[in-house]
């Protein structure tokens, strides 16, 4: 009897560790990145393996990020019906080697599949890892196109920026869509010496909206038309000059999954602070969708063309009509 | 010494009676240099379903000139969805042009009475004076 109660306090004394380890091994999680565009026939995923991260990485002002080498197998499910999914899959793209804009970093591997997506359609994103034995998975319903009410394609109608007035813009949002990005996009020749430059201009907003299908107005203020375009263009001198060639209007609209990740990223009080939402079960990033509508041939009033060409305050942009 | 005193109070008088002070506050009324000129945009009455005609410009000038050369001092952002459009002016006299289009198929247009058919353009054109401190509505008539 004495032996076994030695043998229990024993027991005890070499089961009990004080630590625990809350993380896994830190080998890195899936980081996904695929917004599915309503308008185009090929849709992209992008791939990195990303880390919790490292002490003191606020000072890198970046995360983690690697690239994924380990084998992996993705595709998508489109639940038009609830009885037969069709399967796309992706293969590794090799016709873009090396990615822009907020994918510059070349540690994201590319995946194109062929798939024109169907509006208000349920749609489940699959990575499989064979190597793991683990999926990383996520869902989104997809969008509609949104309807621009103004400015409208009508010939005649000009847009005015002036003291007087603003611009309100008129969008009918369309169902499963939480944030959207609109703005009128000048065409902006300039003739500096010998050279020919084409430059855009935006002028525009975003906005976050969490009811579907709700009509959206948004005020364009002149006055900020104006700074905006004093910020951007400085004074010319000679015989340079500027000309406004074209004028469009478009907008972007996104599911609601972007709405989510835009505001929790802008909530954070450091660019660098970490993404708070996913859309995704094991791993980070988002999964949703896009649609774009344009309004061309726009054009600016008699109005705001004498104002960017003769009043004072605009005239040493040098804009010409 | 007493006419002193009784123009030194008159003085005090009539500099407060000039300053518009608000009573019992430091605040100025600020002086009144503008009027009103609210513009009933009302579409013309055609058999066209009215959807079909959309608002195009509603621009104003100092001179009849300036209007038809089309050197505006103001011109309005014109909706579908809104009739009514207000401009803070200085007194005096403005002329106005207010420009209606329509988008209906075939010669529907044509047969409403806008000139050249779809898109063709109907002009209000009028003057109107603007006054001190009014508020002055007009409604523009289409031929």
């Amino acid at each position: 009897m004495h032996k076994v109660w030695c043998f229990i306090v024993l027991l005890f004394l070499i089961s009990c560790e004080n630590e625990v380890r809350v993380n896994m091994v830190n080998d890195g999680l899936p980081f996904v990145y695929c917004i599915l565009d309503m308008d185009d026939s090929l849709q992209q995923v992008r791939l990195a393996k990303s880390f919790f991260p490292a002490k003191g990485y606020d000072t890198l002002g970046h995360l983690t990020i690697q690239r994924w080498t380990e084998p992996v197998e993705i595709y998508i499910e489109e639940w038009t019906d609830t009885e037969n999914p069709v399967v796309y899959n992706f293969h590794q793209a090799d016709t873009i080697r090396q990615d822009t804009g907020y994918f510059s970093n070349p540690s994201f591997t590319l995946y194109q599949a062929a798939l024109k997506p169907v509006p208000n359609v349920k749609y489940f994103l699959y990575l499989y890892f064979p190597t793991r034995n683990m999926y990383t998975y996520a869902s989104t319903l997809t969008i509609e196109h949104p309807e621009i009410l103004t400015p409208a394609a009508i010939p005649g109608r000009k847009i005015t920026f002036s003291d007087m007035d603003d611009f309100i813009v008129e969008l009918r949002l369309p169902p499963n869509s939480g944030f959207h990005q609109f703005d009128f996009i000048f065409t902006i020749e300039e003739h500096i010496g010998s050279e020919l430059k084409i430059d855009y201009f935006n002028f525009g907003g975003q906005t976050y909206e969490a009811n579907n299908s709700q009509l959206l107005l948004y005020l364009l203020n002149s006055s900020r038309f104006y700074s905006d375009l004093l910020n951007r263009y400085d004074t010319l001198s000679g015989s340079d000059y500027r000309r406004i060639t074209g004028l469009e209007f478009s907008t972007y609209s996104y599911g609601d999954e972007m709405r989510l990740y835009n505001q929790l990223y802008n909530n954070g009080s450091q660019p660098w602070e970490i993404q708070s939402y996913s859309s995704f079960k094991n791993g980070f990033g988002i999964f949703s969708s896009k649609s774009n509508k344009r309004i061309t041939n726009l054009e600016l009033s008699d109005l705001t063309y004498r104002l960017l060409t003769s009043d004072s305050r605009y005239a040493h942009m040098k804009f010409i009509r | 010494m007493k006419p002193i005193r009784y123009l030194l109070l008159l003085l005090i008088t009539v500099s407060m009676t000039q300053c518009n002070i608000i009573p019992g506050t430091d605040e100025v009324i600020p002086k009144v240099t503008t009027g009103v000129l609210e513009v009933d945009f009302k579409l013309p009455t055609t058999s066209l379903p009215s959807p079909r005609i959309h608002r195009i410009d509603l621009s104003l000038a100092r001179s009849a000139d300036s209007l038809y050369r089309g050197i505006f001092i103001s011109s309005a952002n014109v909706y579908d969805d809104k009739s009514l459009y207000r401009f803070v002016l200085a007194p005096g006299t403005y002329y106005y042009q207010a420009g209606v289009t329509c988008s209906c198929l075939g010669d529907s247009c044509l047969w409403g009475g806008f000139p050249g058919g779809r898109y063709g353009v109907r002009w209000a054109i009028d003057w109107v004076e603007v006054k001190l401190g009014e508020v002055i509505r007009e409604s523009p008539s289409f031929q």
